[in-house]
């Protein structure tokens, strides 16, 4: 079907050449009125040529396309698909719960954090306590500046969280 | 006129020729071509009954493994709470420690108690981020001996009005892990 129609176009376009080259033949031979005619039925017959041709393009891409659909909605086509898609989906899944264990190790590390710190908070604070109660009961044997000195670092150690220099200021309080 | 007739009906006669061998081989061929039509539809139902069968397995195998990882998740989920809860009983005995032994020593400055709960503390979290086995038994020996001298020394009987008794197991395990570092 296709072959045939190729030949009609290329016997119609051969036409419109045949016609051409009688339109001019007639033109040498003076006959002009002719030579109109044959020039309006060449250009006629190369425009039918060149629309079949398009007509034939189209129909060559519809018939692709349409071969294309039904390769894709095939059920092997399809069965093929889903079986992608579930191997997909497993290695996805051995990913994910990798990922949700070490998610869940992160969440139990923070939550024992915040209970440490929430310890060493109080604990601090106590110290704090604890070492102003005796700071203040040896203001009477510290000079004002000396003890407002340490009172302050007390106050900016307690403000860091900073035991370790509570416990050195410490030494510095003189004791009964 | 008769060069264009005979040129004419010659290609004609090609025309016809053409299509009786086409139409010929048809005819010759009918039965295999209509055996390999036959064929190909066996080979796709065979390819089809393949692929659901090996469909079925995987869908099969996504369910289990899904199963599988939602249950290993759960027990990961139980056993970080269950950490989660030791870790707070630990430091709420580790407090309590704190308390009776201040309140057998009531001389003993806050600083030392704090140390003694401090030192404590450590030992507990050397234990709980250890990786290796041997290591985190190790440690949590050395916690339960820590514990155990607190506790002794916090239940041995002392004269109300002596001031100068220190907790000394508990200070002799801090001196001893303090050498064991610097050495």
């Amino acid at each position: 079907m296709v072959k045939a129609l190729i030949y009609c176009v290329l016997l119609i376009a051969s036409l419109a050449m045949l016609l051409l080259v009688a339109g001019f033949c007639l033109a040498l031979l003076g006959l002009s009125a002719f030579t109109a005619g044959c020039y309006f039925l060449a250009a006629k017959a190369l425009l039918l040529a060149m629309g079949l041709l398009l007509l034939l393009a189209v129909a060559g891409l519809l018939k692709s396309v349409w071969r294309e659909l039904r390769a894709y909605f095939k059920r092997e086509a399809s069965l093929l698909r889903r079986l992608f898609a579930l191997g997909y989906r497993q290695r996805n899944a051995l990913q994910r719960t990798v990922q949700e264990q070490r998610q869940l190790q992160y969440f139990y590390q923070v939550q024992r954090q915040r209970l440490l710190k929430a310890n060493n908070r109080r604990h601090t604070r106590e110290l704090y306590s604890a070492l102003e109660r005796e700071l203040h009961d040896e203001k009477a044997r510290l000079s004002v500046e000396n003890y407002q000195a340490l009172h302050k670092t007390l106050r900016l150690s307690y403000k860091k969280a900073d035991a370790a220099a509570m416990l050195a200021l410490r030494q510095q309080i003189p004791c009964r | 006129m008769s060069i264009i007739a005979r040129s004419l009906a010659a290609a004609l006669e090609f025309l016809r020729r053409n299509r009786d061998d086409h139409l010929n081989w048809q005819l010759l061929r009918q039965s295999d071509v209509a055996e390999l039509r036959h064929a190909k539809r066996l080979a796709e139902q065979d390819l089809i009954a393949e692929l659901k069968k090996r469909e079925q397995q995987l869908a099969h195998e996504l369910a289990v493994l899904q199963t599988q990882n939602l249950n290993q998740l759960e027990m990961v989920k139980t056993q970080c709470q269950q950490d989660l809860k030791d870790y707070q009983d630990y430091l709420q005995s580790l407090d309590q420690l704190k308390v009776s032994l201040s309140n057998r020593y009531q001389h003993l400055p806050a600083a030392v108690a704090f140390t003694i709960h401090h030192h404590a503390k450590q030992l507990l979290n050397q234990m709980w981020d250890a990786n290796d086995q041997q290591q985190k038994l190790r440690l949590e020996m050395q916690l339960l001996q820590f514990m155990t001298a607190v506790h002794e020394d916090s239940q041995t009987g002392l004269p109300a009005s002596d001031n100068t008794v220190l907790p000394e197991k508990t200070l002799a395990c801090i001196d001893a892990k303090a050498l064991d570092q610097i050495g």
